[in-house]
């Protein structure tokens, strides 16, 4: 059973389409990549997949439950790494992820959000300092802390390596390899090409709101998905 | 997930340095507010128990007096002080201090302690009450104009809702959580003045403990309107800034420019007569009634003529009526002449006093429009310091001066004089038989039934407050 489903799923604006009869299957422990140039309909599949918006036809589904604005059943399986992660600048790492921990249900001790903390990358020095003095960097991995606390199945992601020094994103693609091999299954917008081969097991190229073609990661070199995604576009 | 978000708020609202800076300074200007309070208090009441005691030793050390010289003489009234004028002087200022009260005549008060300041200070009282309905509304602002907006705008909003948070107990929590920072700043203020009042004030053991928490209570629900007002905004606008400048043009509108316009329009739709008008009319009327000094006077001898008949005496057989008659007709004759006086005076006071009541209608209903208004009078009503307690004021004293010259009449009358002998005395111990004025204790009932427009006003507000917080969960989106 797949954990997310696309079912000829379509989105609007205005009359615009930003996303036009999607289908996709996503099965655990996949990292599935969606790549576009902006306004190729990434983010829009992926609020859709959250609930934050209506689909104009079609059908999204998590674990088999269709996905309704306002109906948050499907939510306790999912976690959110969005493009820009702020969160609370006057709150510490570690009372940031106790307040988005607590809101998705979780009680966790100070040494349980020290580890996942630590699990996502984050230094200890750092825990107990205010995010006004991280990097974008930094901030991301509480991110990363606040969705592995919630032990979600699916972990959907907006172009979380986008301003990422090459180090946090090394670090970053190794922690999504991991949560993978955990049986996590990651559903991630993203532009950058190579870091998509890294780290994807599957690749979506997108156009005009339109799933234009969907690889193995395995069957295709950074430099021949390159050229196919430059054709495409 | 309500006490998260209680915690996170407070832990975020407490390390800004805008309020770690606002803060301490609030507590300063409380202090100053109740320091000013305690001078202006202090001096107020010294000068009116003076005042008071001054007038009735002398009243009581006139010594041997006719009657009517002690009426004419008068007698005087002046603005009482109360525990709760510290916490809002209301309309005090403004409001005359001094009423002579003199046979004859029905004065106006006069002496404002306004007139005395300057322009600037004309504008009104730095009061606790006035920070309450002023300064913490911009506290609020401060405080709640970007508490969704900012949350949309850096993400949070999208992360908080795919973590699965209810937007209805986000919106509550967030209200609630702000509200209560609120709270505590208000009760710190409350505290200080309360505390500075008590230390500094000597034997101000008489506080009315239900009026005080009654009236604090009008402001807690008033910044709940205000809180649940502002974070409602801030989430119907997409950006900080833009909230800002919205919840600040608000503020500038209800809290300046409104209460001037309703002030206005109320003089504008019920104009007062002029002064020069109103006294023609009063003339006019007066001169129809009996010249209580004027013997010659048409009326008055018709009166004398009714007591003549009164007291069946027969003129054709007395020669000296006067003497005959066991009272004193002139008193007869000049309390006949309060009596129309005062229907005269009723009338055009009454006149007066409505077009003040409709005037200042104007901004009672504007409270549906408007929370600072509704907060102001009901602060001001719970405070004594309203026109309804000032009209109090004057309605009492016009019915001591009443008592006071009847009494005096009714000695000249029935004292043991003749008619005609203004050089008859009343004995000094007279004077003790005279109570003196009792100012009057309006019950807080009373207080609260004279703004029952505003408290409407207030109970309509937190009923849109609800609606409209319903309405903005169910449409509220996170993009």
């Amino acid at each position: 059973m797949p954990v997310l489903q696309a079912i000829q799923l379509s989105k609007q604006y205005n009359g615009t389409a930003a996303l036009s009869n999607l289908n996709l299957s996503i099965e655990k422990g996949e990292i599935f990549c969606l790549l576009g140039q902006n306004g190729a309909g990434k983010t829009t599949t992926i609020n859709l997949f959250l609930g934050f918006t209506e689909a104009t036809s079609g059908k999204a589904t998590i674990n088999n439950i269709e996905v309704k604005t306002n109906d948050s059943s499907t939510k306790k399986y999912v976690a959110y790494i969005p493009e820009v992660v702020q969160l609370y600048g006057n709150l510490t790492a570690i009372e940031n992820l106790d307040f988005f921990s607590a809101i998705a249900g979780f009680k966790y001790s100070k040494e349980k959000l020290a580890e996942n903390l630590t699990k996502a990358g984050l230094q200890s020095e750092a825990h107990h300092k205010r995010l006004s003095i991280f990097s974008k960097g930094m901030r991301q991995k509480v991110g990363i802390a606040i969705a592995l606390a919630k032990n979600a199945d699916l972990i959907l992601m907006d172009e979380p390596t986008s301003g990422l020094d090459p180090k946090a994103t090394s670090e970053f693609t190794s922690i999504c390899k991991n949560l993978a091999a955990e049986g996590k299954t990651i559903l991630m917008a993203t532009h950058d090409i190579f870091n998509a081969v890294n780290v994807g097991t599957k690749i979506g190229i997108m156009k005009q709101g339109e799933l234009v073609h969907t690889l193995n990661t395995n069957e295709i070199t950074a430099t021949a998905l390159q050229q196919l995604y430059l054709e495409t576009i | 997930m309500m006490k998260s978000i209680f915690k996170q708020t407070f832990t975020n609202a407490f390390r800004q340095k805008h309020l770690q800076v606002l803060a301490p300074i609030l507590i300063l200007l409380y202090l100053i507010v109740a320091f000013n309070s305690v001078v202006a208090y202090k001096t107020k009441m010294q000068s009116f128990e003076k005042a008071k005691n001054s007038v009735r030793e002398a009243w009581l050390n006139q010594g041997p007096q006719n009657p009517h010289n002690s009426a004419h003489y008068g007698h005087y009234i002046f603005q009482p002080v109360n525990e709760m004028h510290l916490l809002d002087n209301g309309i005090r200022s403004f409001a005359g201090s001094i009423l002579r009260l003199e046979a004859h005549a029905q004065n106006e008060i006069t002496f404002s302690p306004a007139a005395d300041k300057t322009e600037l200070s004309r504008f009104g009282d730095m009061s606790f009450a006035w920070m309450l309905q002023v300064l913490i509304p911009l506290f609020i602002i401060l405080l709640c104009f970007n508490s969704i907006c900012s949350d949309r705008e850096n993400q949070n909003l999208k992360l908080l809702s795919a973590q699965g948070i209810s937007l209805s107990n986000y919106i509550w929590g967030k209200i609630f959580s702000l509200f209560t920072i609120i709270l505590c700043l208000a009760v710190v203020g409350l505290v200080i003045q309360l505390l500075v009042y008590l230390v500094f004030i000597k034997g101000i053991g008489s506080f009315d403990l239900t009026r005080i928490v009654i009236w604090f209570l009008s402001y807690v629900v008033y910044f709940f309107i205000l809180t649940g007002l502002s974070v409602l905004t801030s989430a119907w606008i997409k950006k900080s800034n833009t909230s800002l400048v919205i919840q600040l043009s608000c503020w500038i509108t209800l809290m300046i420019v409104m209460p001037k316009i309703t002030a206005s329009a109320g003089v504008s739709i019920y104009p007062m007569e002029h002064k020069s008008v109103f006294n023609k009319a009063l003339r006019e009327d007066r001169e129809k009634g009996i010249d209580g000094h004027n013997p010659e006077d048409e009326r008055a001898k018709k009166f004398m003529d009714s007591i003549i008949a009164y007291y069946k005496i027969d003129t054709n057989k007395v020669k000296d009526v006067y003497a005959v008659l066991p009272v004193n007709v002139d008193g007869l004759v000049m309390q006949a002449d309060e009596d129309y006086a005062n229907l005269v005076y009723d009338k055009h006071f009454k006149r007066v006093h409505e077009t003040i009541i409709k005037q200042n209608s104007i901004s009672k209903y504007a409270s549906f429009v408007n929370p600072f208004l509704a907060i102001r009078n009901i602060s001001m009503g719970i405070s004594q310091s309203d026109f309804s307690s000032h009209l109090e004021l004057l309605f009492e004293a016009e019915q001591y001066r009443r008592y006071l010259i009847k009494n005096l009449n009714d000695k000249m009358a029935y004292g043991g004089s003749k008619t005609g002998d203004w050089e008859w005395k009343v004995d000094a111990k007279y004077w003790e038989t005279v109570k003196d004025f009792s100012y009057p204790s309006i019950p807080l009932m009373k207080n609260l039934k004279s703004n029952s427009i505003e408290l409407s006003a207030m109970f309509f507000w937190i009923i849109l407050l609800i609606i409209s917080v319903t309405l903005t969960t169910n449409k509220l989106t996170v993009l």
